[in-house]
């Protein structure tokens, strides 16, 4: 199944992007389109920043208690899951040069590569979460605190509560990041008539980065809390 | 290929190249092999540098990294300014967290009819951090002395 030819004019060739009644110029277009995402993204940090707010507050309270909890939290995993989310990011910038380029094998392989990076990512992420739910680290009734640390135990459960949710958040958006990639992919190989430009390839991107963008600020405040004494 | 007429007259999209992506994901890549190491290194000194120092070190790093990932890979330095105004806008405004932060370090609640009980602090520790006894609940709010029994309200009784 030939994906397209460069050649021909397909709904898919960018080269020459259709400008829609109500814009003046291309450049306008594509400029209402980006802004139109960044307001999005823009709620989104607003989501994120309150939880960050929260997250402040009680580090700020008890920083000797986060810094012996986070002990806790393998940062060589959540390395791992750095590398991957970076690297993931990378395949979709280059996903978006070659959907400038028109080049549509070539985006579909980048983007086929960002989504097996998120599979792994969530691989990742089972393995951290079922070593916690099997120590009782999930801060519901259950919960049980029976680690050699010298934390408070409402602390702990504070700061295990912070980490489910903010990262239990970020896993979610990842999760909304396949269905929406492989739902772009659907389009570009049943070459819909929706992708009349590399627009489309170019704001499931941005959504992407802003994905990685939230977990380059976890992994730091979470797994690489300074040792206090 | 059509692609190569981009940079003579269409300004519609700048298309970054390729080595440039690379470079900014061995940017990235690099910065965060430094902000382990620090970490670590932060851990196995025995807290030489304080963990004032570490935070920001892990921060500032992880702002510049936020700061590649947005102006390359989100494409906002080849955008429009009213990209740029978007997108740096919908970081910078997390600075007003700072002023929501001055209510909760520098101001005393103050107590409101209806509200039970009067906090004597609005940070989100209360008194058993400094008394250490109350361990289960430490998170817990403590009311404030005199508040409860007297008052309710802590105006009195013009009412």
């Amino acid at each position: 199944m030939a994906l397209v030819s460069r050649e021909k004019k397909t709904p898919l060739d960018t080269s020459k992007p259709e400008v829609y009644v109500q814009y003046e110029d291309i450049d306008q277009q594509q400029e209402t389109y980006v802004v139109g995402m960044w307001s999005f993204l823009v709620t989104e940090v607003m989501m994120f920043g309150a939880l960050f707010f929260i997250y402040f507050l009680y580090r700020w309270a008890y920083p000797d208690d986060f810094s012996i909890l986070s002990g806790k939290l393998d940062y060589v995993l959540g390395g791992v899951n750095t590398v991957i989310l970076l690297i993931s990011s990378f395949t979709v910038a280059l996903a978006v040069h070659f959907a400038q380029k028109n080049r549509w094998r070539a985006v579909v392989a980048n983007l086929g590569v960002t989504i097996l990076c998120a599979f792994g990512f969530l691989v990742v992420k089972y393995f951290e979460y079922s070593e916690k739910i099997n120590d009782g680290l999930v801060p519901n009734d259950q919960f049980i605190y029976h680690y050699h640390y010298a934390a408070d135990p409402g602390v702990a459960r504070m700061f295990y509560s912070l980490y489910f949710s903010m990262t239990g958040l970020h896993a979610i958006h990842v999760i909304l990041g396949i269905v929406i990639f492989g739902i772009l992919i659907g389009l570009i190989v049943r070459k819909s008539k929706v992708m009349t430009d590399y627009i489309p390839v170019e704001m499931c991107g941005l959504y992407w980065h802003f994905v990685d963008l939230v977990w380059i600020f976890l992994y730091p405040l979470f797994y690489l809390i300074p040792h206090v004494k | 290929m059509a692609s190569k007429h981009h940079d003579d007259h269409d300004h519609s999209h700048h298309v970054i190249p390729v080595p440039k992506l690379v470079g900014t994901l061995f940017a990235l890549l690099g910065l965060m092999v430094l902000t382990i190491a620090a970490a670590r290194w932060q851990v196995m000194v025995d807290n030489i540098p304080g963990p004032y120092i570490d935070n920001l070190v892990a921060l500032g790093i992880a702002m510049l990294k936020a700061f590649f990932v947005i102006w390359i890979f989100m494409g906002v330095k080849h955008g429009t300014k009213l990209i740029k105004v978007y997108a740096i806008g919908g970081f910078v405004w997390m600075l007003l967290i700072g002023g929501a932060l001055f209510d909760y370090f520098f101001r005393d609640v103050e107590p409101v009819q209806g509200w039970e009980p009067a906090y004597e602090t609005s940070l989100p520790r209360g008194d058993s951090v400094e008394s250490g006894t109350d361990s289960e609940a430490s998170i817990r709010f403590v009311p404030a002395g005199g508040h409860d029994e007297e008052g309710k309200d802590g105006y009195g009784d013009d009412h």
